[in-house]
């Protein structure tokens, strides 16, 4: 299987910036996770920022995946902030009836992400 | 004395089908006009003979007529009655109609034409755009958002809180935060005369979405009825933050922007 080379990820201050593609699929879901998970391994990083704002929709799956994803950066001490969900995207998760993850913590664009990384690392 | 009254019957019903104030009118299997009664004639401003023995839809044109959408064809195929709404041009008029079609059976039950019960609905279809109107109208104004302080959003509801509504509200907010980038945002529901399991299951949902938004949502305007039925309904709203007066609420706001509102010395 080739490997999706469609997201871009950008380096500050040991924290990722991951810029996702507007339509993914599951494999390029599982993809991504694989690339994030072991590029954060293997570079000193602390904190993650998941960049949906070229993203136009989410289901139930890619919610639950990016959950996980999430999960998975906890587990491994890396802080993950979602920024930039489109209300579209939004009121799609709504109606879905999805049960959002209360730790998740989510911020209105890369801006307030960034400040919110800071505050919490300090 | 049986006989009688069903001869006296037989006259009446011509005279009772030409006094029903709607239009009826019967055609045969091939769509020709066969029976028309007075309110048609008056209808289509035409004599008896100018109507009689032409195809209906030459008289009264629809859109449907020559389909299979006819509701005068589905009706003699499935045998049974079938109600309709259309748009018929009659001459130079056109004229909003609701009408029913019934297959009409001989003794033997074959169907031999059908039946049509036209309703003029020129006035209603007036009442229904009117009404559409207006309720667009009040949805416009129902769901204003104003920004009260940098970052401090205020969506304040009056009145009635129903699904269709909710999610107009749910729309506009979250457009309103995606353009403004507000990090707050109050939902005053002093308004709300009555808060049930419905209406609060809309406010839960509401706030979830401005979570996902990356805004924190402060509920407040909750009276002590309301707060009395909200836990008399056993609803759960651990999930959001709730406060009893707006300014309660602003105080909170400001609290999580690291502001502070100071009295000046004089």
């Amino acid at each position: 299987m080739e490997a999706d080379y469609r997201t871009a990820i950008t380096v500050i201050e040991n924290s990722f910036i991951v810029a996702l593609p507007a339509e993914m699929t599951n494999e390029s879901i599982v993809n991504i996770e694989k690339m994030i998970t072991e590029k954060a391994y293997q570079t000193n990083i602390n904190g993650i920022i998941l960049n949906f704002s070229m993203v136009t929709v989410i289901d139930t799956y890619t919610y639950q995946a990016f959950e996980r994803i999430t999960n998975v950066f906890a587990l491994m001490g890396i802080q993950t902030i979602w920024v930039g969900l489109r209300p579209g995207v939004v009121f799609g998760l709504i109606d879905l009836d999805v049960v959002i993850n209360p730790k998740i913590k989510i911020a209105i664009n890369l801006e307030n992400g960034l400040a919110l990384l800071h505050k919490s690392k300090r | 004395m049986n006989k009688n009254f069903q001869e006296a019957d037989d006259k009446l019903k011509a005279q009772i089908l030409d006094q029903i104030p709607a239009p009826v009118m019967a055609v045969n299997k091939d769509l020709i006009v066969t029976y028309i009664n007075e309110a048609g004639k008056k209808m289509l401003r035409k004599s008896g003979d100018e109507i009689l023995g032409i195809p209906c839809k030459d008289l009264i044109c629809t859109d449907q007529c020559g389909t299979d959408d006819c509701a005068m064809l589905k009706a003699m195929r499935a045998g049974k009655t079938h109600s309709s709404r259309t748009v018929a041009s009659i001459g130079e008029q056109t004229l909003p109609l609701e009408f029913s079609a019934v297959p009409l059976l001989d003794e033997a039950g074959e169907i031999i034409g059908g039946l049509e019960f036209v309703l003029d609905i020129t006035e209603r279809v007036l009442y229904e755009n009117r009404l559409k109107e207006q309720s667009h109208t009040i949805r416009e104004m129902s769901t204003p958002t104003i920004k009260l302080w940098e970052g401090v959003m205020v969506l304040p509801i009056v009145g009635v809180v129903d699904s269709m509504r909710a999610q107009h509200m749910m729309e506009s907010m979250l457009t309103k935060i995606a353009e403004t980038y507000a990090k707050v945002i109050i939902l005053d529901i002093h308004g709300v005369a009555a808060v049930d399991t419905a209406v609060a299951n809309h406010l839960i949902k509401i706030t979830k979405a401005t979570k996902l938004m990356g805004c924190d949502c402060i509920l407040s305007g909750i009276s002590p009825a309301v707060a009395q039925t909200i836990i008399q309904l056993g609803i759960d709203m651990e999930a959001i933050n709730t406060r009893a007066t707006l300014s309660d609420a602003l105080t909170e706001a400001f609290q999580m922007l690291n502001l502070e509102v100071k009295v000046k010395k004089s």
